[in-house]
C-alpha cells in the first residue's frame, strides 16, 4: 500500500497564488526580502500574469514618483 | 542665536523640500510649517555641532524626522486616529478590486515609459492629489515607509499595530494610489 504522506504533503506545497495574494507579496517586496518559496511562487505567477507584472511595475513607479515629488514638488516637471 | 552669524544660507534652499516632506507625512499645512520651523531653530542652535559628515540637507532631514515623530506621538495621545468609516470604506474599495476567486476585476494596465510621466508637471499634480486622497491612517503608515523610510518594524511600533496589519495597510495604500493614478492619469492618455 502506498504511503499517502507524500501526496498530502505535495498538495499543501503546490498552491498557486491568486492575483490578490501575488499583489500582497509584490507590495511586501518593498518592505523586506521575500523567502525563497515566496520568490518562486511569485515568479511563477508573474510568468503567466500580465496584470500582476503591471502592478509590480506600477508600484515601482509610485515609489520613484514620490521621491521625485519630494525633490521637485508638483511644479518639477516640464 | 542669530548673533553668532551662523545662519547658513543653505538652510533657505532646503525649505521647500522640508515643507513637502513634512506635509506629505502630517497632511496639515500648519503642523508642517511648525515642524520645519522647529527644525530650523534646532539646526541653528546646533550648527556648531554639525560635523559636515553628511550633507546639510541630510542633516536637516534627520532633525525634521524627529520633529515629525514628536508631533505624531503628541497627536496620537491627544486625538488618536481611530478606525472610522473611511477605513472601512477603503477596505471595501480594495476588496472590490478583486473578484471572489482572487483575480483582478480590472487588471492593472501597462503605464508605458515611466520617465514620460515623471517629467510631466500635470502628472505630478495628479500624483499629489492622489496621495492626499489616501485615508489618514493609511497615508500615515505609507508615508512613514516611503518618505521617512522607517522599517515596517518601527512603523508597527509607532502605530501600535501588528506586523501583518502593517503589511495589509501598506498593500492597501499601494492598491489605492495605483487605482487613483490609473483612473486620473494613465487610463486617460
Amino acid at each position: 500500500m502506498p504511503n499517502p504522506r507524500p501526496t498530502s504533503r505535495r498538495r499543501t506545497v503546490v498552491k498557486k497564488l491568486t492575483c490578490k495574494e501575488a499583489s500582497e507579496i509584490i507590495s511586501r517586496q518593498h518592505e523586506q526580502p521575500l523567502t525563497t518559496r515566496e520568490t518562486f511562487w511569485l515568479k511563477l505567477h508573474l510568468f503567466i500574469c500580465t496584470g500582476c507584472r503591471n502592478f509590480q511595475n506600477n508600484t515601482r513607479l509610485i515609489r520613484t514618483a514620490l521621491k521625485r515629488y519630494l525633490e521637485q514638488g508638483p511644479g518639477g516637471g516640464k | 542665536m542669530f548673533a553668532t552669524g551662523a545662519s547658513p544660507p543653505e538652510f533657505e534652499q532646503h525649505r521647500a523640500y522640508l515643507l513637502r516632506y513634512a506635509s506629505l507625512q502630517l497632511r496639515d499645512a500648519g503642523a508642517a510649517e511648525d515642524a520645519v520651523q522647529d527644525t530650523l531653530i534646532a539646526a541653528l542652535e546646533g550648527w556648531d555641532r554639525f560635523g559636515g559628515n553628511s550633507s546639510v540637507k541630510t542633516w536637516l532631514t534627520g532633525i525634521l524626522k524627529h520633529k515629525i515623530i514628536d508631533h505624531i506621538r503628541r497627536q496620537s495621545r491627544e486625538q488618536p486616529l481611530v478606525s472610522d468609516d473611511s477605513d472601512r470604506s477603503e477596505a471595501e474599495a480594495v476588496d472590490a478590486l478583486f473578484l471572489e476567486d482572487g483575480h483582478w476585476r480590472q487588471p492593472p494596465s501597462h503605464w508605458g515609459d515611466p520617465d514620460k510621466a515623471l517629467e510631466n508637471k500635470a502628472f505630478m499634480a495628479v500624483f499629489e492629489q492622489c496621495a492626499k486622497n489616501l485615508p489618514a491612517k493609511t497615508a500615515r503608515a505609507f508615508m512613514m515607509r516611503e518618505v521617512m523610510e522607517l522599517s515596517t518594524e518601527d512603523i508597527c511600533k509607532e502605530l501600535e499595530v501588528s506586523t501583518t496589519n502593517c503589511w495589509v495597510i501598506l498593500h492597501r495604500a499601494r492598491l489605492s494610489l495605483r487605482a487613483c493614478l490609473e483612473m486620473k492619469w494613465f487610463g486617460k492618455s
